[in-house]
């Protein structure tokens, strides 16, 4: 996996771990609602992250259209760098 | 009247098979709608890929132009495309509206 | 009283049938253009498999239809209620018929004569190139209002429904999920889908125990939010459409239909509930119902006069300029015969109108009076009070403000329906409930902001195109990519960020929307106007119908126009100079420039009527 991939992998599962330590920690502390500003931050920022991991991660091609080039072509399609 | 009922059976099946064709109808336009952007985006590449192809035949310099006109028997149902869009010039924005989402 | 609510659902649905058998077939379809069955539409002589396919016309209505109705009809009607339950429903219902229903046919059908047209050629070809340049103004307009009070109407619900915010907050990477399955896990759509509205209902559902609230005093939480919002939006038209746009419109169509189908049950299982609000309250409404600010004499003035005023309140519900580009976009380029036009068209619009009496007029009419309904329904006041209603801080329905109205409304009605079917707790479901609506409110508004975003930048692009030939410098600067969309959506958050203080309660404050909703709803129905106008022009000149038919299409037309036209002066003189300066400049200014070209506009028309009159 080239570089990009990795920092997407690493970035989707941050941006999991901090949305999970969002809702945990409300569920736990403060009675159910998202309210401390730790809590809130991470609740925000992993919303917004979440969208750009797995962009980075999985890459732009869709893989049914992947494949498609890559069987009428004959040629292994590179992941753009 | 015997056949009052049978035709008011008739027509409550008419009525209930366009009721299913409705659904059915309904369930394909979600999925429709869902691609309808990515349609949009595809009729955009084709429009480009067929504008470098049949530069030369408006004066800007793409491929060469004897290479244009071997080519032109090939691409014969994309060049219908190609005419609509001239037809519709700059006329994108309806077009826009509707295919890229959002509810208005 | 023997009004309740299984008479107001058949009443409309009569008069909704009745209008489209009468008036759509007999009259629109048949006389005055003259649809032909065998006349090919451009999906047939053109057809190129991409953009000129011929469809279904089931599936081309489910297409109009889910690309017409959002938010615009619920936040529409819900401010309208300043004017009673029943002066807002007869706009919805019979404006609809007139005027609404007859523009987006319209649009349809001109589009389809002229091969797959938009609107916006048609008024160029009949009207003059102005005419386009009118146009394109108009929508870029109506874009960066939609921006500005769909981000204040968004930032507003989450703060209100905070359970809302945490909906979208995991939705957004559910619709990712659901695109990975599909487009690079290869899982069936079907599959997919059915994984995906299962984690929905359970979001939904653990969104009740989890809702996310923002810190801060008042204005802040709102003001970040605005930021959020906007933040999102950017991220959201710059990443890839089969990553997350279609995967969530595709989701949220699913959304809609759950609302639409739940919005109907209702009448049906409690058809005997008193109605407990006014059919009218006053045909002339407080200034702050078209948006002055409350504590102002405006406020209170008796300026809201129900005509020519509530098309700028009720935009989407009854009539949209922007359902005329819908129509002559992909939806004419699919016609597969012009007879299924009148379905699309016109019973597509129809429909949103019987969406918004449903949705929003009915469940407002039935709790109006909280206590009244509470002792409808065999509640206690308690209850009400655990679900969040305080009956002696907001009595009626018209004393919390234009969202509220409709989450309250449709969350009561709703747990009150579930709880006699299921027995279940009502205070739980109807905080459910109240979720679901505001959530289906915000899903719709989170895929118009960055279409709005967009489409904008393109209409301004378009808009300056005149610029190139005099000056390319100027033209270069000013259709460069980044200002042409920092632009609108610097305004619309500019605009949208605000709360308002309250000048005679000074710890209360008023959501930015209200005051820029009128002027949206008003850029919108200029939009419709020009269209009709278009489509009027085309009936009698190009279709050369003439003598009482056509005047079936002149008077809705000019009838809009007036009462547009008026409305607009009417909130231009009376309720901008109450507002803060920042809306006298942003709102107000663009506002002034759409009138102006609506004067221009109509001289256009009469000169073009004319001409066509003479030949």
């Amino acid at each position: 996996m080239g570089v990009k991939e990795v920092i997407g992998v690493l970035i989707t599962l941050v941006a999991i771990i901090v949305l999970v330590y969002a809702y945990a920690s409300a569920y736990a502390m403060a009675g159910g609602q998202v309210k401390g500003d730790v809590a809130l931050c991470a609740a925000i920022c992993g919303f917004i992250v979440i969208l750009l991991g797995p962009y980075l991660w999985l890459g732009e091609v869709p893989t049914a259209i992947k494949k498609f080039v890559e069987a009428k072509t004959g040629v292994k399609l590179e992941e753009k760098k | 009247m015997v056949l009052l009922p049978r035709v008011l059976a008739g027509r409550l099946k008419g009525f209930l098979r366009e009721l299913a064709l409705f659904l059915k109808g309904l369930n394909q336009a979600i999925l429709e709608k869902s691609v309808e952007a990515l349609e949009a985006e595809y009729v955009e590449l084709e429009y480009v890929f067929l504008t470098i192809l049949f530069g030369s035949f408006i004066g800007v310099k793409t491929i060469p132009l004897f290479a244009s006109l071997e080519i032109l028997e090939a691409v014969r149902d994309e060049v219908l495309i190609l005419e609509s869009r001239g037809y519709r010039g700059e006329d994108v924005l309806a077009d826009l509206v509707s295919s890229l989402g959002g509810e208005w | 009283m023997f009004v309740y609510p299984i008479i107001i659902l058949l009443v409309v649905l009569a008069i909704y049938a009745i209008a489209y058998i009468l008036y759509g077939r007999k009259i629109l379809e048949q006389r005055v253009v003259r649809a032909d069955a065998s006349r090919p539409t451009p999906a047939i002589t053109k057809f190129d498999g991409v953009d000129y396919v011929p469809a279904n016309k089931y599936v081309l209505y489910g297409h109009h239809f889910a690309s017409i109705a959002g938010a615009g009809p619920i936040a529409g009607p819900a401010l309208a209620l300043n004017w009673g339950w029943g002066l807002p429903l007869v706009w919805v219902l019979f404006g609809n018929i007139f005027i609404g229903a007859v523009h987006d046919y319209l649009a349809i059908m001109s589009s389809v004569r002229h091969g797959g047209l938009s609107v916006m050629t048609i008024s160029e070809s009949t009207m003059g190139r102005k005419a386009r340049y009118i146009f394109l103004a108009y929508a870029w307009v109506a874009l960066v209002l939609i921006l500005a009070a769909f981000l204040s109407i968004c930032s507003s619900t989450f703060i209100s429904t905070p359970s809302a915010a945490t909906v979208a907050v995991f939705y957004m990477p559910l619709a990712l999920f659901f695109g990975l399955m599909v487009y690079r896990v290869g899982l069936s759509v079907k599959k997919a889908t059915i994984i995906a509205l299962i984690l929905e209902v359970i979001l939904i559902y653990a969104a009740y125990y989890l809702p996310l609230i923002l810190p801060g005093q008042d204005p802040v939480p709102y003001q970040t939010w605005i930021l959020i919002l906007s933040v999102y939006s950017f991220l959201a038209a710059s990443l890839p459409v089969w990553y997350l746009l279609q995967p969530r419109d595709y989701l949220n169509a699913y959304l809609l239909w759950a609302f639409v189908a739940l919005a109907v049950i209702p009448p049906l299982v409690i058809p005997i509930i008193g109605l407990t609000g006014p059919w009218i309250t006053s045909f002339v409404a407080k200034g702050v119902t078209i948006g002055a600010v409350s504590g102002t004499s405006a406020a209170n003035a008796d300026i809201a006069w129900f005509w020519p005023t509530v098309p700028l309140t009720i935009a989407c519900g009854a009539l949209s300029g922007f359902h005329s580009l819908v129509g002559s976009g992909t939806t004419s380029k699919q016609l597969a015969n012009e007879l299924d036009a009148l379905l699309v068209g016109y019973g597509g619009m129809l429909t949103e109108g019987a969406v918004s009496s449903l949705a929003v007029i009915l469940p407002a009419a039935i709790v109006w009076d909280f206590s009244a309904f509470a002792a409808n329904a065999g509640l206690t006041t308690d209850v009400l009070l655990k679900a969040g209603i305080n009956v002696t801080k907001t009595p009626v329905i018209t004393s919390l403000g234009a969202v509220p109205r409709f989450t309250t409304s449709y969350g009561l009605v709703q747990a009150l329906v579930w709880s006699r079917l299921t027995g279940g707790d009502f205070v739980a479901i109807y905080k459910g409930f109240s979720t679901f609506a505001a959530w289906a409110l915000t899903a719709f508004i989170l895929t118009t902001l960055d279409t709005a975003n967009r489409l904008a930048r393109f209409a301004w692009v378009e808009l300056f195109d005149w610029v190139r030939g005099r000056s390319p410098g100027v033209y270069r600067v000013i259709t460069n990519r980044w200002v042409a969309s920092l632009i609108p959506i610097a305004i619309g958050a500019i605009m949208a960020a605000p709360k308002i203080p309250d000048p005679l309660k000074p710890t209360e404050t008023i959501p930015a929307y209200q005051v820029i909703w009128p002027a949206f709803a008003g850029t919108n129905q200029l939009l419709a106007a020009i269209a009709l106008l278009t489509e009027a022009l085309w009936v009698y000149a190009l279709l050369k119908v003439r003598g009482g038919v056509s005047y079936l299409i002149m008077i809705p037309a000019a009838f809009l126009w007036l009462t547009v036209t008026a409305a607009l002066f009417i909130w231009m003189i009376y309720v901008v100079p109450s507002l803060p300066l920042l809306y006298i400049v942003t709102t107000g200014v663009l506002v002034a420039i759409s009138l102006i070209l609506d004067i221009a506009l109509i001289a256009l028309f009469a000169v073009s009527l004319r001409r066509a009159s003479k030949l």
